[in-house]
């Protein structure tokens, strides 16, 4: 009877063991930090969006498109700010995207697939210049890219 | 009197009611400081150059992004109200040995709305205001008509 018990214990024993062991597997934190937090919070893509406005308005493949927008200092800060929020939003950040879709924003004004890549070209030059790392420039791209077919050929 | 307060308090409640469906959720960018592009038509020897002034300029204070593109001769530097088009124009002046002028992009042609952007952008916050000061009107025309009345029953 005693040796039952001992066993039964052990048994109990191994048990709890082998659970716990387990649990702790399972418990162990996997760190998800958010695209937002590793490209370095608003401030970092805000400067990442000067840059690639810059970069578009230097750029004479596109710059007549947007032409009308630099000359108007409201239009300028609203775009902006929209770029901002879209990039920041799609990342896991805190910003409300409050413009119009990309299919709203761009149907008639019949972008071409070069104009899209010369557009794309220009913000993966303001990525590099701050030196983004691969990883980020990817998922970044990834978020932007399924927006292509509402924003060419509309 | 009783018609204006009942006038004022429908007002304030058709502002407030307007500024409820029109505003906007915040959004960290809210905070960020205006900025504007200006772009400089540039004579560089060769692009180097090119790119040597677009990485002066990043260092002015105000500056927050510069490029320099050698397919356009242009400089766009992305720049905040503490420096201005003339300053950025004469510091890129005194830098490169050629004239800098500024590339004035075309306005657009065709019907404008009449209506200022930035008055309607502002349509929400001029909506609350106003509702609130005719919401205070309101209070206080009903604070002086209830204490008239009371000095005339008291009288």
């Amino acid at each position: 009877m005693k040796n039952l018990s001992i066993f039964l214990f052990a048994c109990l024993f191994a048990t709890f063991a082998l659970v716990s062991c387990g649990e702790k597997e399972d418990v162990t934190p996997t760190p998800t930090v958010s695209l937002y937090e590793r490209l370095g919070g608003i401030a970092a893509i805000s400067a990442v969006v000067d840059q690639f406005l810059a970069n578009v308005v230097g750029d004479n493949v596109i710059n007549a498109r947007f032409a009308p927008t630099v000359a108007d200092p409201f239009r300028t800060q609203l775009l902006r700010n929209n770029l901002i929020d879209q990039i920041c939003a799609g990342a896991g950040g805190p910003c409300q995207y409050k413009g119009k879709t990309m299919l709203e924003a761009h149907t008639g004004m019949q972008i071409t697939e070069a104009e899209f890549n010369a557009l794309v070209g220009d913000l993966v030059a303001a990525l590099n210049q701050f030196n983004v790392p691969q990883k980020e420039k990817d998922e970044l791209l990834a978020i932007l890219g399924p927006m292509k077919s509402d924003i060419v050929g509309q | 009197m009783r018609f204006f307060r009942f006038s004022i308090a429908v007002f304030a409640l058709v502002c407030l009611a307007g500024w409820f469906l029109l505003r906007q959720p915040y959004s960290p960018t809210q905070e960020l400081q205006a900025v504007s592009y200006t772009a400089f038509n540039v004579v560089v020897p060769d692009s180097i150059a090119g790119f040597s002034l677009a990485q002066a300029a990043r260092g002015w204070e105000g500056v927050t992004a510069s490029t320099f593109n050698p397919a356009s001769g242009l400089l766009v530097v992305s720049h905040t109200a503490k420096i201005t088009e003339r300053d950025l124009l004469g510091h890129l002046q005194i830098l490169s040995s050629k004239p800098v002028s500024k590339k004035n992009f075309p306005e657009p042609v065709g019907a404008k709305c009449p209506v200022p952007q930035a008055a309607l952008a502002n349509l929400p916050n001029w909506l609350l205001g106003t509702g609130i000061i005719m919401g205070l009107t309101f209070v206080l025309l009903s604070i002086a008509q209830k204490k008239s009345h009371t000095l005339e029953l008291s009288a």
